[in-house]
């Protein structure tokens, strides 16, 4: 029952202050670019194709072509280290101000964590929830559809090279691929932060995270955490038809991993916090 | 209320914070440590509070070690450092978000720990507009309202007036004579003196017993 109420302390001090508008500023930016340039071209994208906009991603890097080495996803990166960031200090900030009276009152080490466990998801949730009202608004105001099916003409214009004509997706694959992918991705990833935040200073696990980002881009397997949340690396968008290296990564075996890695970084996390000295900030 | 500290150790990267501390600290009493800044008070206070886990040695409270046992003390009560709360409630919807953590206390338990600290339980300014003394007060109130067996104090009486620190030392006698073992840390050596019935001095990690 204690641990109820101290995930409703967390939700009330972590959820309702945290600056949120900072994931759904950046893809607002990334909307709005995307709608100009669908309307020059006579389109109207739906909210499918702005959620593939926004975790699009890039396709994978083929060792032969130099260019790719350079072409880094900094849409991408971006959104996602926003996400990552609003996530970053919440835990230490509390356990070094008034979340000690919480945790003396909670009475056990491991609940206490597996609440900011719960409210790292739901924190992760709320910005894929702002990130998502951002898409269906500015939808909205170029006047797309609000349907999930993504397009061949649009798909091309997000940055598909390799897509072949007639390609589409489904309104449930562009939700795996577009929406559930990344948000398990970072739902992970904000764990594993989290996590390291019990060894390590948290501007060096947010370095780490961001380390991981990087190397997901160049890394092409689906237990490299990060490279399941770009769309273009789903294998519905980059089939093995064209060769074994331009072939994309299941969406649902990347998914599976990134679930794998959150339940190991909470057991890590649970086992860590057990024996951490809770300190103040002077000391 | 039984604590035994049993030749406890700490050391936090290579440096040393306590060194073979071994204590018995019971119910009923005021427990003082007196010390120089860093000299070792807090993190003794850390120790029995569950905060921080002795390298060497061991806790126990009624026969229970802290650490394996359990995390933390079954009812404590603590002002360690500055008091820190939410800055947009009033002090009184903090105690309240606090004390509904375990449900021990109501309305009325709250209110008179803030009465006995100082503080007019019907003030409407949040935290944030506090004064440094109102702050001590309101941590001084969380620390006491639920009526702890264990109550560690550390510098009680900070940014206190002098009318403010003889207010607060009754209100500790008060919590001693209700039975609840008191250990307060303060650097302030007379007036430790007048509130402790056993003083401690706390030097480079060392505990020793002095005369109160």
């Amino acid at each position: 029952m204690s641990w109820i109420k101290v995930l409703a302390h967390d939700l009330r001090c972590g959820l309702l202050r945290r600056r949120y508008f900072l994931a759904p500023a950046l893809v607002l930016l990334a909307f709005l670019r995307l709608g100009e340039a669908a309307s020059a071209a006579g389109l109207s994208p739906s909210l499918g194709d702005m959620m593939l906009y926004a975790f699009g991603g890039i396709e994978p890097i083929v060792a032969n072509n130099l260019r790719d080495f350079l072409d880094m996803p900094f849409r991408w990166l971006l959104i996602m280290s926003s996400v990552l960031l609003i996530n970053l200090d919440y835990m230490l900030n509390d356990l070094t101000y008034s979340g000690q009276q919480v945790i003396v009152r909670c009475r056990s080490r491991s609940g206490w964590f597996l609440s900011k466990c719960v409210w790292s998801f739901l924190s992760t949730a709320l910005c894929f929830a702002a990130m998502l009202l951002t898409a269906a608004l500015c939808d909205a105001c170029f006047g797309g559809r609000l349907t999930l099916e993504s397009t061949f003409e649009l798909s091309r214009l997000i940055g598909g090279r390799y897509i072949t004509e007639g390609f589409s997706l489904t309104a449930w694959q562009t939700l795996a691929a577009g929406l559930a992918a990344p948000f398990v991705t970072l739902a992970a990833l904000s764990m594993l932060q989290m996590t390291l935040c019990l060894f390590t200073k948290p501007v060096v696990s947010f370095l780490i995270c961001q380390i991981q980002l990087i190397a997901a881009v160049f890394i092409k397997s689906p237990f490299c955490l990060g490279e399941g949340a770009m769309v273009m690396r789903s294998s519905w968008v980059a089939p093995n038809s064209l060769g074994p290296e331009y072939a994309g990564v299941s969406t649902y075996l990347s998914m599976g991993s990134a679930l794998a890695v959150a339940v190991l970084c909470v057991a890590v996390g649970v086992l860590k916090f057990r024996r951490t000295d809770i300190l103040g900030l002077e000391e | 209320m039984r604590i035994e500290i049993r030749d406890v150790t700490k050391t936090i990267k290579s440096a040393l914070i306590l060194d073979r501390v071994t204590l018995t600290l019971e119910s009923g009493r005021i427990y003082g440590l007196q010390g120089p800044n860093g000299s070792g008070k807090t993190m003794l206070m850390r120790l029995v509070a569950g905060l921080i886990r002795p390298t060497k040695g061991e806790v126990l409270i009624d026969g229970r070690r802290l650490g394996r046992d359990m995390d933390f003390p079954p009812s404590l009560g603590l002002l360690i450092e500055n008091p820190a709360f939410l800055p947009e409630y009033t002090g009184k919807r903090n105690l309240e978000l606090l004390a509904g953590l375990q449900n021990r206390i109501g309305d009325g338990e709250i209110r008179t720990a803030m009465t006995d600290a100082g503080l007019d339980p019907d003030d409407r300014r949040k935290y944030r507009k506090y004064s440094l003394g109102m702050k001590q007060r309101l941590g001084i109130a969380a620390a006491v309202m639920e009526k702890p067996e264990l109550l560690l104090l550390d510098e009680p009486t900070n940014a206190l007036d002098e009318g403010g620190v003889e207010e607060i030392c009754r209100l500790i006698r008060r919590e001693r004579d209700r039975g609840a073992l008191v250990i307060a840390a303060c650097h302030d050596r007379e007036l430790l003196e007048g509130l402790a019935d056993e003083l401690y001095t706390v030097a480079e990690g060392r505990v020793e017993r002095r005369e109160a």
